[in-house]
C-alpha cells in the first residue's frame, strides 16, 4: 500500500497552511526590510523622517534598536542591520512596520541613506588578488602528489568555474512574531532550523532562550536556503513585535528575497592530474576557491564538504585538496542541497571526461578503471565498506544500452548537420552526516493517547521532502497501527529543544531514529503492562478497579525489554498467544499511572573528523548512485535538450519508495537547473539583475529528460541506518552532472579539442564553445 | 452606469466596489475573500502558483473555463467572469479527481505550487478530452515546481480518470442564469480615492474619455501592466477597459486576411489560425504560458512595443496592418513602420488600436519563426526571427525578414529583402546574406545574452531557416 505525503490532501485542496495564510489577528502589523542599493559603502547617514510620514507607517527600526546586532553560525561576523558599512546589494539596513502592505512599498522608497561608495569586490579572482578571505585555508593531503604528478606519463591541468544558484523555494522567507505575556515571543517561521531562530531572536532582543518559542508547521520549499538565513527575518519581525507589542508579519517578495538572501557558493577550482595511458589516475592536485559573499555563514563548512567530495567515486592514490573561501561584495552565500558536494564532485567528473578526450577513450571506461574498490580508503582516511559502486556502474552500462547508444551517437554526429549528440555517465558517493560532529543529534517526543492515536514531535522540519511522513511511518510501524492514527506535529522548540537544522540529508535518519527510540521506551512499558494484565483476571483489570482502588497497581521497570509483539493494533504474548488490543493496553497503562509519553534521543555513533589535519571518518555511511544522460545540441542556437537520463541509486531499503522517487527526480532536475539554465547575472556594480522567474530560469516541465528512468538497486546489506534505508535528500542532485558531462562530450565531438565548459553550460556558453 | 464589477467566485455572485476593484485579483482572493489556497510567488505571471480558472465574459457566445494568473489579473478585469479557485474544486471535503490524482501520484512535495498545478491540470482536462503527454506539458508550461522534477505531476495529469472527472463547466455552468449579459450592456464607472475605472460600451465613448484624459491607461489582459503595478513601477490611477465593446472581440478569417480585435487573446488567435498558419500555431506553443495566452491579447503584444515581443516579427513578415481609432474615426497603419524607437510607437495620445489584420501565407511559401531564449519555454527571447520567402526553384522570388532582440525595436529588413530578390540559394549566397543581416543589426549586451551571442544567433537563425526550409 502506498503511503502518500501526510499533507497531500491539504496541499491539493489549498487547505495546507503556510505563514502568510495565517489569518490576521487584531492589531497585526506588516513588516518589510529596507536594504542597501549599493554593494560596498560606508553609511554616513540614514534618514527615515520622510518614510515615517507615509500614511500607515508606524515605526522604523535600525541597528541601534537591537540589543545584539551580530550573528553567524560558524563565525559571528554578520550584522542583522548594517549601520556603518554595507557589504552587498540587499544587505538589510532598516526594518519598517506599517498597518497596511501598500505603505511598506512607499516607505521603502522614502528612506534616504548617504553612502560613501567604496570599490566592490565582485569575483573570486579579485578577492584572491586582494587576499580577501573568510576563514583559514584548509588542506587534505595523502601521499606525495607532486612526485606522483612528475612521474605520471600524462598530465592535464585547468580551471573549472561554477556560478551560484538561487534556491528559488516557492515560498519566500516568511515569519510572524506574536508577543506573549511577560516578554515572551512566539515565532512562526519558514525555517529549517527553529532552534537557531529561537536563539538568534533571544540574543538579538536580550531575551532568555526560554522566553522565545519558534514553531515551524511547514515550509514552501527550502533547499538549504532557510537553514541559517531564515533567522534574521525572524529577528526583524520579533523586534517589531516586542517594541510595538503587536503581532508582526514579514513576508518577502521574491524579488527582495533574491536580492537579500545568499545562494549556492560559486567556485573556481584549479586542477592538475597525472594518469597513465589507460587512464588510471595516480595523482591529483585540487585548489578549491569559493565565493562566500560578504559574510562567512556556512561557507567554510560547505568548502569542507567540497574537499571531502573531490574524490567522489574514485580512488586517487596521491591527492592534495586545498580549500579557501573568498570574501566578495555579494549576498552571503549559504547552504544549498548538496552543500559542497556538487562542487567537489563536478571537479573530478570533469577530469574523467578530460582524460577520456585526451586519450581518445570512452569516459565510462576511465571511470570504471578508477572506481573505489572495497577496503580502499578515501583521501581523508575513511575506509570504503559495503561498496556498491562497481556494481552500479556495471548495471547501468547494460540497462541504459550505453555501448549501443555510444556507437549510434558517433554515427549520428558524423552525418547530422543540424544537431550534435553527447553521452556521459557520472556517479555519486555522498557522505551522510554533518561533518561537524555535534550536529548529529536529534530528539523526539512521542505522545500516545488512550484511544490508540499518537502524536510525534521532533526537531525535523517539513519542507516537502516527506520527513513527517517517514517519521509517521516509523511510529506506525513501531506500534503496528494504521498510519492515519499517527500525526506528526508542527516542529516547536517548546517540545524539542536544542535541535539541529533539518539538513545534510539526515533529517529522516536522525529524527526517525529518535522517534524509534521514543517508541521503544513506550513499548517497553506497554509490554510489561500487557504481560501483567494477561496474568490478571478480567475483573482485576484497571478499568474495573481503578475507581475503587481494590487492586494493587501494576509496576514496571524502565528500560526493561520483554518479548511481546505489537501487531495490527494488538499486543501479543508470543509464548501464551494471549492478546490485548493496543487501545486496551493503553487504558490499562494509564489507569495504572504509567506514562504514555516517550522522549527519545539519538546520535550517529562513532563519527569524527579533524578539520585541521583533514582526516577522520566523518561519514556514517555513503549514498551511492549513477546516471547516464544523453543530450542533443542545436548547432545553430546552442539549445540543449536532454534526450534521456537513466538513474540507478542505492537507497538501501527505501522507507517510502514513492517519496524517495520524488526526491530523486526533484533533486536531479534542480541540479539540471544549476548546470544548464540558471544564470545569476550581476551588473558591474554588483546588482543582481536576475531576481525573479522572468529572468532567472529554473527548469520548466519541458526541460526534464524526454526519457527519464529512475530505478533503485536492491540493497539489503545496509543495516546501519534507520530501517535499512539511506538518505536521499541531496545526493541525486549531483547525478545531473551527467547532463553537463554529456554536453561537454557533445561539444568535443564537434570541436575535436577538450572544451572548457562552465557551470551553467547555458545556451550562450554552449554556442560560443562550438565556435572554434 | 454601473458602479461595481460583478463576477461569480466558486459559484457565488460577488459585486465589488470601491478600492478593492483596483487590487490584483490574487490579493482580492487571499486578503478580501480569505481564499488563501491561491499562492503568490513571483507576482509577475511567471510561476503559476496563483493559477485559477476563469470563464471570461464574451459577447454572444458561451464562455469556457481557462487558466489565468490571478497575480497579474486585476480585479476590475473580472467583470462578467466566472472564477473558480482551488477551494472550489473539492466537493464537501472530498477532493475532486484531479486532486485525487495529484495525491496518489505524489504530485505535491512542499505543496506551495500544488494548488496552481491542480488548476492547470484542470484546464488541461477542461479542453482536452484525451490529452497526450505533449498536451499535458503544454498546459503545465506556466507552472514552476522546484521540488518534484515535474515527473510525478505529469503522471498525475495523465492519470486523471476521465470517467470520474467532472468538468468545471458541468460543476459551475456558464450559461447565463444570473443576467450577466444584461449587466454587460451597461457601462461601468468607479471613482474612489483618486482612482477611476471606466468601461464604456462603444468606441466613440472610449475615444471621448481617452481624449479627455490623455494619461489614461488602457487595460486588457494586464499581463504586462499587472507586473508593473505589482513591482511598484506603475501606479495606475485612471483606467480604461474596452471589454464591453463588442466590435473588439472580432476574430475572423476574411479571404486571405486574418482580422483580430483588441479583445482577442493569444489563445483565441492560436485556435483561429491553427489550420491556416500551422507555423504560427507551433510558434505560439513556445510563446509564454497558457495562463498568459489566455489573458494577453495580440493587440497588447503589438502596442507594448517591446523589442523582444514574440508576435511582432511574425506579424511583420505577414504584412500586418493596424486599425487605429482616433480623431477621424478609423485609420490604418502598416506594422513595419509602427515602431519609431525603443518602446516608442506611431500612435497619438488619444488614439488606440482596435484591430490587427495580417495575411495568410500561400501554401508554397517558405515561412518559419524562431525564438531563442535561455529556457525554451516561458522565457523572454534573447533573439527572435521570422522569415517568409517565396521561391522560384532555388531562387528567391520575394523575401520578408524580421528580427527581434537585435535593435531597439523589432525590425523588418526591407533593404536586404529587395537586394536578395532573384538570388540563388547556395553556400556562397547564404554567407553573403548572413553578412548583410549582421551588418544591419546592433544588438546590446544584457542579462539575456551578450551582443556577440546575439549577433551570432541572428546569422545562425537565417542559416537554420535555409537548412530547414529552403534546402530540402
Amino acid at each position: 500500500m502506498k503511503i502518500t505525503h501526510e499533507s497531500a490532501k491539504g496541499h491539493v485542496t489549498g487547505q495546507a497552511e503556510y505563514i502568510d495564510d495565517r489569518p490576521l489577528v487584531g492589531r497585526e502589523v506588516f513588516v518589510d526590510v529596507y536594504y542597501s542599493p549599493v554593494a560596498h559603502a560606508k553609511i554616513l547617514k540614514i534618514d527615515v523622517s520622510e518614510a515615517l510620514k507615509v500614511e500607515g507607517v508606524i515605526a522604523i527600526y535600525q541597528a541601534s534598536d537591537l540589543y545584539h546586532n551580530i550573528w553567524g553560525n560558524i563565525f559571528i561576523d554578520q550584522p542583522f542591520l548594517a549601520d556603518k558599512l554595507v557589504q552587498y546589494v540587499g544587505e538589510p539596513i532598516a526594518v519598517i512596520a506599517a498597518d497596511n502592505r501598500d505603505a511598506l512599498m512607499r516607505a521603502k522608497k522614502k528612506i534616504a541613506v548617504d553612502f560613501e561608495i567604496l570599490k566592490p569586490t565582485l569575483s573570486i579572482s579579485k578577492a584572491r588578488e586582494k587576499k580577501l578571505f573568510l576563514g583559514p585555508e584548509r588542506k587534505i593531503l595523502r601521499g606525495d602528489p607532486d612526485l606522483a604528478l612528475s612521474q605520471a606519463p600524462h598530465q592535464l591541468k585547468g580551471v573549472i568555474k561554477m556560478q551560484g544558484q538561487d534556491h528559488f523555494y516557492l515560498e519566500s522567507q516568511a515569519c510572524i512574531a506574536y508577543p506573549k505575556e511577560d516578554g515572551q515571543i512566539e515565532i512562526h517561521s519558514s525555517s529549517q532550523h527553529p532552534s537557531e531562530v529561537q536563539q538568534m531572536v533571544a540574543e538579538a532582543l536580550n531575551l532568555k532562550f526560554h522566553q522565545v518559542v519558534c514553531i515551524v508547521k511547514r515550509m514552501g520549499g527550502a533547499f538549504g536556503g532557510k537553514e541559517t538565513q531564515a533567522g534574521p527575518f525572524a529577528v526583524y519581525a520579533a523586534l517589531v513585535a516586542k517594541r510595538l507589542n503587536r503581532p508582526a508579519r514579514l513576508i518577502l517578495t521574491k524579488d527582495d528575497d533574491m536580492h537579500i538572501t545568499g545562494k549556492r557558493n560559486p567556485f573556481e577550482n584549479e586542477y592538475e592530474i597525472g594518469f597513465d595511458e589507460h587512464g588510471k589516475i595516480s595523482a591529483v592536485k585540487f585548489h578549491l576557491y569559493s565565493d562566500g559573499g560578504a559574510y562567512a555563514d556556512l561557507s567554510t563548512a560547505i568548502m569542507e564538504r567540497a574537499m571531502l567530495h573531490s574524490d567522489n567515486a574514485y580512488f586517487i592514490p596521491h591527492m592534495l585538496v586545498t580549500g579557501q573561501v573568498c570574501k566578495t561584495n555579494t549576498a552571503s552565500n549559504t547552504a544549498f542541497r548538496g552543500f559542497g558536494g556538487p562542487k567537489g564532485m563536478i571537479t573530478i567528473e570533469n577530469v574523467m571526461e578530460e582524460i577520456a578526450l585526451f586519450l581518445k577513450k570512452d569516459a565510462f571506461d576511465i571511470r570504471e578503471l578508477n572506481t573505489y574498490k572495497s577496503g580502499q580508503k578515501t583521501h581523508y582516511g575513511q575506509e570504503i565498506t559495503d561498496n556498491i559502486l562497481p556494481e552500479l556502474f556495471d548495471k547501468i552500462r547494460k540497462s541504459s544500452d550505453y555501448d549501443i547508444r555510444r556507437k549510434e551517437i558517433t554515427e549520428f554526429n558524423k552525418t547530422s548537420e543540424t544537431h550534435i549528440h553527447g553521452l556521459a555517465a557520472t556517479a555519486i558517493k555522498f557522505g551522510i552526516s554533518f561533518t561537524t560532529r555535534f550536529l548529529n543529534q536529534a530528539n523526539a517526543l512521542v505522545n500516545v493517547f488512550p484511544d490508540g492515536t499518537v502524536q510525534v514531535s521532533t526537531g525535523a522540519t517539513e519542507m516537502g521532502q516527506g520527513v513527517n511522513t517517514k517519521i509517521a511511518q516509523v511510529a506506525a510501524e513501531a506500534f503496528s497501527i494504521d498510519i492515519s492514527d499517527v500525526r506528526v506535529m508542527p516542529t516547536s522548540t517548546e517540545k524539542n529543544s536544542n535541535t539541529s537544522a533539518t539538513a545534510a540529508s539526515s533529517g529522516s535518519d536522525l529524527n526517525g531514529r529518535a522517534t524509534e527510540v521514543a517508541c521503544e521506551i513506550i513499548k517497553s512499558r506497554l509490554s510489561q503492562v500487557a504481560l501483567q494484565v494477561f496474568n490478571r483476571p478480567a475483573e482485576m483489570r484497571g478499568r474495573k478497579v481503578a475507581g475503587t482502588g481494590t487492586a494493587p497497581e501494576l509496576n514496571i521497570e524502565e528500560g526493561k525489554t520483554c518479548k511481546v509483539i505489537f501487531k495490527d493494533g494488538s499486543v501479543i504474548d508470543p509464548v501464551s498467544q494471549q492478546k490485548i488490543s493496543f487501545r486496551d493496553v493503553l487504558q490499562e497503562a494509564y489507569l495504572n499511572r504509567i506514562s504514555l509519553s516517550g522522549y527519545g534521543f539519538y546520535r550517529y555513533p562513532g563519527i569524527y573528523y579533524n578539520k585541521e589535519t583533514g582526516s577522520g571518518e566523518p561519514f556514517y555511511y555513503f549514498t551511492n548512485g549513477v546516471a547516464v544522460s544523453e543530450v542533443s545540441i542545436d548547432r545553430y542556437t546552442g539549445e540543449v535538450k536532454v534526450m534521456r537520463s537513466d538513474i540507478l541509486m542505492d537507497l538501501g531499503r527505501p522507507q517510502n519508495h514513492d517519496i524517495d522517487m520524488g526526491q530523486v527526480t526533484g533533486a536531479f532536475v534542480q541540479g539540471l537547473g544549476w548546470l544548464t539554465s540558471e544564470k545569476l547575472f550581476y551588473d558591474e556594480k554588483g546588482v543582481l539583475k536576475t531576481i525573479s522567474p522572468s529572468t532567472y530560469k529554473i527548469p520548466s516541465v519541458h526541460d526534464i529528460p524526454r526519457v527519464f528512468k529512475v530505478e533503485f538497486i536492491e540493497n539489503k546489506k545496509n543495516e546501519k541506518n534507520l530501517k535499512g534505508s539511506k538518505a536521499v535528500g541531496e545526493p541525486p542532485l549531483m547525478l545531473a552532472i551527467s547532463v553537463w558531462a554529456a554536453i561537454k562530450n557533445a561539444i568535443a565531438h564537434e570541436t575535436k579539442i577538450i572544451p572548457k565548459l562552465t557551470v551553467p553550460a547555458s545556451q550562450e556558453v554552449v554556442l560560443m564553445s562550438l565556435q572554434i | 452606469m454601473r458602479n461595481s464589477v460583478t463576477f461569480y467566485l466558486n459559484g457565488v455572485k460577488k459585486e465589488v466596489r470601491g478600492k478593492n476593484v483596483f487590487l490584483p485579483l490574487s490579493s482580492y482572493l487571499r486578503y478580501e475573500a480569505h481564499l488563501t489556497g491561491t499562492k503568490v510567488v513571483c507576482a509577475e505571471g511567471d510561476c503559476g502558483a496563483c493559477t485559477i480558472m476563469a470563464a471570461k465574459w464574451r459577447p454572444g457566445s458561451e464562455s469556457n473555463y481557462q487558466s489565468i494568473n490571478s497575480c497579474i489579473a486585476m480585479t476590475f478585469a473580472m467583470d462578467g467572469a466566472r472564477l473558480v479557485t482551488v477551494e472550489g474544486m473539492a466537493e464537501k471535503d472530498q477532493p475532486c479527481e484531479v486532486q485525487e490524482s495529484m495525491i496518489r501520484n505524489f504530485g505535491g512535495q512542499c505543496g506551495f505550487c500544488t494548488p496552481g498545478f491542480v488548476m492547470a491540470i484542470t484546464s488541461l482536462h477542461e479542453e482536452k478530452a484525451k490529452p497526450t503527454l505533449q498536451n499535458a506539458k503544454n498546459y503545465l508550461t506556466g507552472n514552476l515546481c522546484r521540488c518534484t522534477g515535474y515527473l510525478p505531476i505529469l503522471q498525475a495529469a495523465m492519470d486523471v480518470d476521465v470517467n470520474k472527472h467532472v468538468t468545471l463547466k458541468t460543476k459551475y455552468p456558464t450559461v447565463d442564469a444570473g443576467g450577466l449579459t444584461q449587466l454587460m450592456s451597461e457601462p461601468v464607472l468607479i471613482t474612489t480615492d483618486g482612482y477611476e475605472y471606466y468601461a464604456p460600451t462603444t468606441l466613440e465613448e472610449a475615444y471621448r474619455y481617452k481624449s479627455l484624459h490623455l494619461d489614461v491607461i488602457l487595460f486588457s489582459g494586464a499581463t504586462d501592466l499587472g507586473v508593473q503595478i505589482n513591482k511598484g513601477h506603475l501606479i495606475a490611477k485612471r483606467i480604461l477597459s474596452l471589454h464591453l465593446i463588442k466590435d473588439l472581440y472580432q476574430q475572423q478569417i476574411l479571404g486571405s486576411e486574418v482580422v483580430v480585435g483588441a479583445r482577442v487573446t493569444l489563445s483565441e488567435l492560436q485556435k483561429l489560425i491553427a489550420k491556416e498558419i500551422p507555423t504560427l500555431d507551433n510558434f505560439l506553443n513556445i510563446f509564454a504560458s497558457l495562463q498568459i495566452k489566455n489573458a494577453a491579447t495580440l493587440v497588447g503584444n503589438v502596442a507594448n512595443a517591446s523589442p523582444i515581443a514574440d508576435t511582432t516579427p511574425v506579424l511583420m513578415v505577414l504584412d500586418a496592418e493596424l486599425d487605429i481609432f482616433g480623431k477621424n474615426g478609423k485609420t490604418t497603419r502598416p506594422l513595419k513602420d509602427f515602431y519609431i524607437g525603443y518602446k516608442k510607437i506611431n500612435l497619438q495620445k488619444d488614439e488606440f488600436i482596435t484591430h490587427v489584420r495580417f495575411q495568410i501565407p500561400e501554401q508554397q511559401d517558405k515561412i518559419e519563426n524562431y525564438k531563442v531564449s535561455q529556457r525554451r519555454d516561458l522565457d523572454i527571447s534573447t533573439v527572435n526571427a521570422s522569415f517568409n520567402f517565396k521561391m522560384d526553384g532555388n531562387k528567391i522570388k520575394t523575401a520578408k525578414i524580421a528580427f527581434g532582440g537585435v535593435a531597439a525595436t523589432t525590425i523588418r529588413l526591407c533593404d536586404i529583402e529587395r537586394k536578395i530578390e532573384g538570388v540563388e540559394i547556395n553556400a556562397q549566397s547564404v554567407k553573403n546574406i548572413k553578412k548583410l543581416i549582421l551588418d544591419s543589426i546592433k544588438p546590446l549586451s544584457d542579462m539575456r545574452g551578450s551582443a556577440e551571442y546575439r549577433t551570432l544567433l541572428a546569422g545562425n537563425l537565417f542559416e537554420k531557416f535555409v537548412k530547414e526550409q529552403l534546402i530540402l
